[in-house]
């Protein structure tokens, strides 16, 4: 199970690093033009490289899931997952944020996905911290049975 | 140690089978209450954006019914204009109670001078309006001047804390409209002396005109007399006015009604045929599963385990599997649908809204129902055929 | 006491064809008695073990357990007669693979009479020790032996306090020293808890175990005597 669960955090590192490159208004050919005459990106853009920031380290927890077999990793690593998850969801919302017209592609495609990526993110780190407790406890079942 | 208990356990047994029938309980509750969240929000935004316009008849130029469900549907927006003149000429007739005309422009796609692009307007004539008013009366504001709009949901102001810009012109954003679900969400609302002043100051100050063709409007809303018939004066002004065409509202979206429709017929084809495919694959997985473990049911009925026990055993592992994989699934969707709706409702070209908590919850209780039934329904006939055997018989090599 | 009076069982095989397993045996087995009944396989007698433990229903005559006939009381009523006053213990591996061995043991309390949950947990461990597995109690089946596995089945027979023991070949999988001590079990229960034990084996060595032996073939009863 923690492996299945470090397989899907690395997929949501992935969607959460490329998707939102794909469906931001610039990724359409939409910026905004300033006063002097440049060109600049709207701020979904700047929540899209964000989320790289949380992509990459998501991607390492979701690989040491995979290889790691030590108790004590696995409950750190979902607590990073969790934080991670939060971080995502948090971008496109609070933090920088999208569009404010809802008909925008960053509103429509790219804010849900992260939202989405994220809360599956936390729910994966939440089950691999249920299990990394449950491992805890049957060892100390086992040690009071042999003492 | 009890039922539930041995069924817990026997659960955690088979991954395989339980992915299997959580996985086929999953389909059927979300299939289900994405089925019915859709035409409902659909039929609920349809119902009042309806009721928003408060009109028993629009009146339209001929041709253009399907771009005015299209501008208040999908705010797509609408020019189409007729004589000033058919006003009069409609409010001239005895079953009219009110008339008030209606004049649709939009903004300018991608010109700095509008901060938002290609949104729709809506002009209206505050002396004889009773689409605006009565919601500007329920909330406390007063009739707007000039300047001043009103905006459906989505509406923002993008220049200071209540301007937009529009044809180069500052306009005062008052309030915003309750959601529809609709069109109306993104689409604003302003006087027709706003819209003329726009029009002349956007010679100067627009990249390009605001055009409104003297004398014309786009519609005119009809209220009828209370006790007459809607459908004999929309008769009536088809025969008498030529070049118009009345809409009554119960056939207004009418385009719309049957898409729904079609779209309901294909969804509830395909949802059959998944119901029936997910229900053959649980009959076959709780088939296998029974002669699977027939002796170990056979030991439990050696332990003193009745018939009605095993069958209630059985029953209740599928139970406990088809409410984990039916909650999942429901919750799953539920969370699609308030994330994506945006997104759904420019795919599927259909209004939708979403439903109140209480409804919401009668909806995913239903999806939950059918995803129990199912599972339940697959596991009878393997779980009375085992329940029955022999256990001699049934721990036989 | 068991009396079984004319049974016959008959196994229908489908398109028309039966088996008779067990011909119209007559059998008398008293309190505390441990037969062991021997006969070459197919001779009827696991089918003769079932029809005593009334796992299945005979074709004719009658079973009966202190003069209740067994065939005459409902599911329900039957079922508990069972998980009372019978213990089994099946050739082939018998544990619910999804539970512990202490769970296993204490399975048949939720069909037996309703008792304090500490009360079963103390019977159930008490009966591991009473097998030698106290050290056993968390594992699952899968991590015990063939000969351990056989121990926690008779910790389960005896979970219920039953008067009747039935055993079916329960020592044909497992290696001779192990057979052996399975036995010495079997003894030590039958002379210390003055169970009635009624064992199937095809192998002869077995006899001197019990009080009574008792030879099958063809599904009649060839040889009955201590």
């Amino acid at each position: 199970m923690k492996k299945l669960m470090g397989v899907l955090l690395v997929v949501l590192a992935l969607v959460v690093g490329i998707v939102p490159l794909f469906t931001d208004c610039l990724s359409q050919g939409r910026a905004l033009t300033t006063t002097d005459g440049k060109t600049v990106p709207m701020k979904c853009h700047w929540t899209a490289i964000a989320e790289i920031g949380a992509a990459i380290p998501l991607g390492l927890v979701g690989i040491f899931n995979i290889t790691s077999k030590r108790k004590e990793t696995f409950s750190t690593l979902s607590l990073l997952g969790m934080g991670l998850g939060a971080l995502i969801i948090a971008f496109p919302t609070v933090l920088i944020g999208v569009c404010a017209n809802p008909s925008m592609i960053c509103n429509m495609i790219m804010k849900p996905t992260l939202i989405a990526a994220g809360t599956l993110a936390i729910a994966a780190s939440l089950v691999v911290f249920v299990i990394s407790v449950r491992m805890d406890r049957g060892q100390a079942n086992i040690a009071q049975a042999a003492g | 140690m009890n039922l539930y208990w041995l069924a817990s356990k026997n659960i955690s047994g088979n991954a395989f089978r339980t992915g299997v029938v959580a996985l086929c309980a999953l389909l059927v509750g979300s299939f289900a209450l994405f089925t019915t969240l859709l035409m409902r929000g659909a039929e609920n935004s349809l119902r009042l954006a309806i009721n928003r316009l408060g009109a028993d008849i629009v009146v339209v130029p001929e041709g253009s019914e399907a771009k005015i469900e299209s501008a208040l549907l999908m705010g797509v927006p609408a020019r189409f204009w007729m004589s000033r003149d058919i006003l009069s000429q409609i409010a001239a007739f005895p079953d009219v109670e009110s008339a008030s005309p209606q004049l649709y422009l939009a903004t300018l796609t991608g010109a700095s001078c509008c901060s938002v692009s290609d949104m729709f307007i809506i002009d209206y004539d505050p002396q004889t309006d009773f689409t605006i008013q009565p919601w500007l009366e329920q909330n406390q504001l007063d009739m707007l001047r000039l300047g001043e709009v009103v905006g459906g949901t989505y509406i923002s102001a993008t220049d200071g804390k209540q301007n937009i810009t529009v044809y180069g012109y500052l306009v005062t954003l008052m309030a915003n409209l309750e959601p529809t679900g609709t069109g109306l969400d993104q689409s604003m609302f302003l006087t027709f002396d706003t819209a003329y002043d726009i029009a002349s100051k956007s010679v100067q100050q627009a990249e390009r005109p605001l055009e409104i063709p003297t004398d014309s409007i786009s519609a005119v809303m009809i209220k009828a007399k209370p006790g007459s018939d809607p459908h004999l004066l929309a008769v009536e002004i088809l025969q008498t006015i030529p070049g118009v065409t009345p809409i009554e509202s119960s056939n207004l979206f009418q385009s719309y009604r049957q898409q729904m429709t079609g779209l309901l017929k294909t969804i509830l084809f395909i949802m059959s045929i998944t119901w029936v495919l997910c229900v053959l694959l649980l009959g076959l997985v709780f088939s296998m599963a029974a002669n699977e473990r027939r002796k170990e049911l056979g030991v439990l009925r050696s332990l003193g385990a009745t018939r009605r026990f095993v069958f209630q055993s059985l029953l209740t592992e599928a139970t406990l599997l088809a409410f984990a994989g039916g909650a999942t699934g429901l919750a799953l969707t539920v969370l699609i649908i308030i994330l994506f709706r945006n997104a759904l409702v420019a795919l599927l070209g259909l209004p939708f809204l979403l439903p109140s908590a209480g409804s919401l919850l009668l909806q995913v209780l239903v999806g939950l129902f059918l995803a129990l039934f199912s599972v339940n329904l697959a596991a009878l006939l393997p779980a009375m055929k085992i329940s029955r055997q022999d256990p001699a018989i049934a721990m036989r090599e | 006491m068991i009396t079984l009076q004319e049974v016959t069982k008959t196994y229908s095989l489908g398109k028309g064809s039966s088996v008779t397993a067990v011909r119209e045996v007559s059998l008398e087995i008293q309190p505390c008695e441990f037969v062991i009944v021997v006969g070459r396989s197919g001779s009827g007698k696991t089918t003769l073990l079932n029809l005593v433990g009334a796992l299945t229903r005979p074709t004719s005559g009658s079973v009966m357990l202190d003069g209740v006939n067994l065939w005459e009381l409902t599911d329900p009523q039957q079922s508990l007669l069972r998980s009372q006053k019978m213990g089994f213990a099946f050739q082939f591996p018998s544990l619910l693979p999804t539970l512990t061995a202490l769970e296993n043991v204490r399975l048949p309390s939720i069909f037996g009479k309703k008792q304090d949950s500490s009360a079963i947990e103390d019977r159930a461990v008490q009966l591991m020790q009473k097998v030698g597995l106290e050290d056993k109690l968390s594992s699952y089946p899968r991590q015990l032996s063939a000969g351990q596995q056989q121990r926690v089945v008779i910790a389960r027979a005896l979970m219920n306090q039953p008067e009747v023991l039935l055993a079916d070949e329960p020592t044909s999988n497992l290696d001779e020293k192990t057979e052996l001590e399975i036995m010495e079990l079997f003894r030590d229960l039958h002379r210390n808890m003055g169970i009635t034990m009624v064992m199937v084996t095809h192998t002869r060595q077995l006899i001197s175990y019990g009080t009574r032996a008792i030879e099958m073939a063809n599904g009649q009863i060839i040889k009955n005597g201590s």
